[in-house]
C-alpha cells in the first residue's frame, strides 16, 4: 500500500484570543506544505492577516486577485497575504485560506506559495508569492497585521506535509 | 516540531500526530505515483504508463517549474499534439484581472504566461486531472499557478482546460510552449486521488 502522501502535521484551535500563532521546527521531511486556516478575528485597524516564513519581515513579493461580487481587481504586495478581509468584530465572519508553500526544504531555489481564501462575506481571493530566499522553511507564523486585532476563539490552523 | 502562540493561554488544544502512524498502516486518498527532478536541462518531462494507475479517480501534479526562457508551461495527453485542446485563463497580473480563451490549440496551457527564469523565479502550479481514465467523456484539467518573470512583472492565474478525447490518458508530456528547457531545478510530481 502506498503510503499517504499528505500528511498531517500539527493542528491548532484557539480558545482564546490570539494575536497569533507559528509553527516552529518544522520536519523537514516533506517536498511541500499546506496550511488551512479557518479563522474569526476582531481587528478593526487592518483588514488582512499574514504570513511570515523563518520569522522574515522582509523578502517577499505578491500578486493577487480578488472577486467581489461585481468586480475583480488585481494588485501587488510586499506582504504574505493569507486574505482580505472586512474587519471582523464577531464570530459571524469566518474566513478560510490554504496556502501551499512548494520545495520549502530546497536550498537551490527561491520559495514560492499560492493561497486561496474566501470567506462568508467578503472577497474570494487567489494569491501567488515568491519569498526570495533560498533558505530551508523552519517556522511559519501568523499574525493579523496593524495595531491591534486578536484571532477569536474557534480558529484554527492546521499544517501538513506532502510527500514527492 | 513546536507549535506556539505569540498569546500562549490562547491555546488549549493543538495536537501533534505522528508520520510514522500515518505512513503505517493508515489508508489514504491522495498517495504519490512519481515525482521527476530536473538535473538537466531539458524540453519536457513525461509520466508514462499511467494505465498501470487507473485504480485512482484522478490525477494531480504538483510542480514548480524553472525556465530557461521566458514561456508559457503547456501539457499534451497520449502524445496527442493535433488541435484538440481548448483553455480559459483567469488572471491576475497585478495592475488588473482579466481572462482569455483559447480554442483548437496543440496543447493545454496549464499557466497565464510571464515565466521567469533563473532560480530566484521559480514557478509553481498545481495541476489536477479529473476523471482521466474514462472512456466515456472528454478530459478536462483545473490549474491554479503563479508565475514570475522579474521581481515587478508576476502573475497568479486559475486555468481551466479541456482535450477532447474520450480515450483513456496513459501518458502526459509537460513542455515550454516555445520549445525552451525547464532548468536545472524544476520539479515536477504526480499524484493519483482515489
Amino acid at each position: 500500500m502506498a503510503a499517504p502522501a499528505m500528511q498531517a502535521i500539527a493542528n491548532i484551535t484557539l480558545s482564546a484570543n490570539s494575536g497569533g500563532i507559528s509553527f516552529t521546527n518544522i520536519p523537514q521531511t516533506y517536498r511541500d506544505l499546506i496550511v488551512v486556516v479557518s479563522v474569526m478575528h476582531n481587528s478593526t485597524n487592518d483588514k488582512q492577516s499574514h504570513l511570515r516564513m523563518n520569522a522574515d519581515s522582509g523578502n517577499i513579493t505578491l500578486v493577487y486577485m480578488d472577486g467581489s461580487g461585481s468586480s475583480a481587481v488585481s494588485g501587488t504586495a510586499t506582504t504574505a497575504s493569507l486574505y482580505y478581509a472586512a474587519p471582523g468584530t464577531s464570530t459571524a465572519t469566518v474566513i478560510s485560506s490554504t496556502t501551499h508553500i512548494f520545495d520549502y526544504t530546497q536550498t537551490d531555489k527561491h520559495k514560492t506559495a499560492l493561497v486561496r481564501a474566501g470567506s462568508s462575506n467578503n472577497p474570494v481571493s487567489a494569491y501567488a508569492y515568491r519569498y526570495a530566499s533560498t533558505n530551508a522553511i523552519s517556522s511559519l507564523q501568523f499574525y493579523i497585521a496593524g495595531t491591534s486585532g486578536d484571532y477569536l476563539p474557534g480558529s484554527t490552523f492546521t499544517l501538513y506535509g506532502v510527500l514527492a | 516540531m513546536g507549535v506556539y502562540s505569540l498569546s500562549k493561554s490562547g491555546i488549549n488544544n493543538w495536537s501533534k500526530f505522528s508520520n510514522v502512524a500515518a505512513s503505517n498502516g493508515q489508508t489514504s486518498n491522495f498517495e504519490l505515483i512519481a515525482t521527476q527532478l530536473v538535473t538537466s536541462p531539458v524540453t519536457s518531462v513525461s509520466f508514462t504508463n499511467l494505465q498501470n494507475y487507473s485504480q485512482y479517480k484522478h490525477l494531480q501534479i504538483r510542480c514548480v517549474a524553472i525556465g530557461a526562457t521566458d514561456d508559457v508551461l503547456k501539457l499534451t495527453f497520449n502524445g496527442d499534439t493535433l488541435s484538440n485542446y481548448s483553455s480559459h485563463t483567469l488572471l491576475g497580473e497585478g495592475v488588473a484581472a482579466r481572462s482569455q480563451s483559447f480554442t483548437s490549440q496543440t496543447a493545454a496551457q496549464l499557466q497565464g504566461g510571464w515565466y521567469g527564469t533563473g532560480n530566484i523565479y521559480p514557478s509553481p502550479f498545481i495541476a489536477d486531472i479529473l476523471d482521466p481514465f474514462s472512456t466515456t467523456k472528454n478530459k478536462t484539467i483545473r490549474s491554479f499557478c503563479g508565475t514570475f518573470q522579474t521581481s515587478s512583472i508576476m502573475q497568479v492565474a486559475l486555468v481551466s482546460a479541456a482535450w477532447y478525447s474520450q480515450s483513456a490518458v496513459t501518458s502526459i508530456q509537460i513542455k515550454m510552449n516555445a520549445g525552451g528547457n525547464f532548468a536545472v531545478g524544476s520539479r515536477f510530481s504526480l499524484y493519483g486521488v482515489k
